[in-house]
């Protein structure tokens, strides 16, 4: 406050003053909460940024993945003499997967039907690399479709039990990809053959990225487990609200939030 | 040459039995998906090379090798492993990226024609060694003492001395006695590596290997030393 202001109070008359000091300190007072909220706001939405950010790296590392993309070059190399046509459609899945990963400017989430052209994409690809060694069932209520979800989400907790499941079985195994949708939360499940490693490989780094992008964006309403359901079937559960999440994004907040980032 | 492809992927062992077509003196006698396979084929079959993929579900290509009494010439095969790198710290046997190009193929299958002896039944010529993350394909002719630690064997080759899960006495039937001679009951030294010989004040002989260290030998053993070196 400066001396001015001051002088202004000093020529009130006297009963004003203390009510002048309260209704001024209420104000200053709503003014920082309001101020601390926005804070808040904002460190939670750059919080998610980051962790979106880290979440596409991570995905992209694993699809550029240099052990499957070398491996997936070097069916398409067998193809091309032995069947052309399933070459050409592996390079385009290829392509189209990629294209998904590398993509970092698009929307938070995505809906359902989306990120599952992904998956497709990618296990299309793993499916010419096991070929009979990898069974896949998708069983997929028509209205999860359209439900929102966390970008390349799904396709993480898919990659994770390929690599993490399958691809350790000498004779391969089943994939079920299977979601739902329940009192406006979307059910998904991804159940892969293989066991838990008592290290626990699904507590790393590639679910621990997953459930704090799933905090950041829904807070305590979404929810990520790993567990085997017997002794040969692991699952990944997740239920999220149906609906995309509010100020996903930093641009999505109010325009006073979104300039103090700017 | 004989030659084994295992790899668990069908496409990958066509890719690469079509490009071994312009090599007529490699010929595949069998392939395997894993290493039980591989493992099976190997006791079955004459074979003198092995194309070994790294990654393989139920056991790594590493794996495989340390089940090995006997190991034919390897050439990796990997789409990509910081392993197989790491793998070549000592030895110089060869590993080849996926997708393979004709002409790296061709390279390393001159390098295996130079080395290769042929499917012989006679001493041990290669080890493999790991220990750790670490691994060596070890020349035998290049370790100059095997040094018995209860069930596991201490190999003195280049700086490194790694354990190996294998008695002394089993190795000891498997290695050139014209070369290798032991010393003691828990030593077995490479004549080759002698770079001199002292007496002892009882009489028995005190032998310097070439890059150390000095290996006492019994006092029986001294006397078929004498012999065998003709002081």
């Amino acid at each position: 406050m400066r001396i001015s202001d001051l002088a202004v109070l000093a020529v009130l008359p006297a009963w004003l003053r203390p009510a002048m000091a309260i209704g001024g300190w209420l104000a200053i007072y709503f003014g920082v909460l309001a101020r601390r909220r926005q804070r808040a706001l904002e460190i939670n939405a750059l919080q998610l940024e980051v962790v979106a950010h880290d979440a596409r790296l991570r995905s992209l590392e694993s699809q550029l993945n240099p052990h499957f993309l070398f491996n997936c070059l070097n069916s398409v190399r067998a193809l091309i003499v032995e069947d052309p046509a399933r070459a050409q459609t592996m390079v385009t899945r290829l392509a189209e997967l990629l294209r998904y990963s590398l993509n970092m400017d698009r929307a938070e989430t995505v809906t359902l039907d989306e990120e599952l052209q992904a998956v497709n994409d990618y296990l299309s690809l793993e499916r010419v690399r096991f070929e009979e060694r990898l069974s896949i069932d998708v069983a997929i209520e028509p209205s999860a479709r359209a439900a929102y979800v966390p970008r390349v989400l799904v396709l993480t907790l898919v990659e994770n039990a390929m690599k993490h499941g399958i691809a350790h079985l000498p004779s391969g195994g089943a994939l079920r990809i299977s979601a739902t949708i329940a009192g406006g939360e979307l059910h998904l499940e991804v159940a892969n053959s293989g066991s838990l490693p008592h290290d626990a490989v699904g507590t790393g780094v590639g679910l621990g990225n997953a459930r704090e992008r799933l905090r950041l964006l829904y807070g305590a309403s979404a929810s990520l487990t790993l567990t085997a359901r017997d002794r040969r079937t692991v699952v990944a559960a997740l239920s999220l609200p149906a609906k995309a999440p509010t100020a996903s994004r930093v641009s999505d907040l109010p325009p006073a939030a979104a300039e103090a980032t700017a | 040459m004989n030659a084994l492809v295992a790899d668990d992927e069908r496409l990958a062992r066509s890719e690469l039995r079509r490009l071994l077509a312009a090599h007529p003196d490699i010929s595949i006698v069998a392939e395997a998906r894993n290493v039980e396979e591989a493992e099976a084929g190997l006791k079955r079959e004459p074979v003198d090379l092995l194309f070994l993929d790294i990654q393989m579900p139920g056991g790594s290509g590493f794996d495989l090798l340390e089940r090995l009494d006997r190991m034919p010439l390897v050439i990796f095969t990997t789409a990509f492993d910081q392993y197989a790198i790491r793998a070549f710290e000592v030895n110089a046997l060869d590993y080849l990226m996926k997708p393979v190009a004709p002409e790296r193929l061709a390279a390393a299958l001159d390098r295996v024609r130079q080395r290769a002896g042929g499917a012989s039944r006679g001493p041990l010529e290669r080890v493999f060694v790991r220990e750790g993350e670490r691994c060596w394909i070890v020349n035998v002719a290049d370790i100059r003492l095997l040094e018995s630690e209860g069930n596991y064997t201490r190999l003195y080759f280049g700086v490194h001395r790694p354990l190996i899960l294998r008695s002394l006495q089993a190795l000891e039937a498997r290695l050139d006695s014209a070369a290798f001679f032991r010393a003691s009951r828990s030593r077995i030294i490479n004549l080759r590596w002698v770079a001199g010989v002292d007496t002892d004040v009882d009489g028995g002989l005190i032998v310097t290997l070439r890059d150390g260290p000095k290996v006492p030998v019994s006092r029986r053993q001294s006397r078929r030393l004498r012999d065998e070196l003709s002081l």
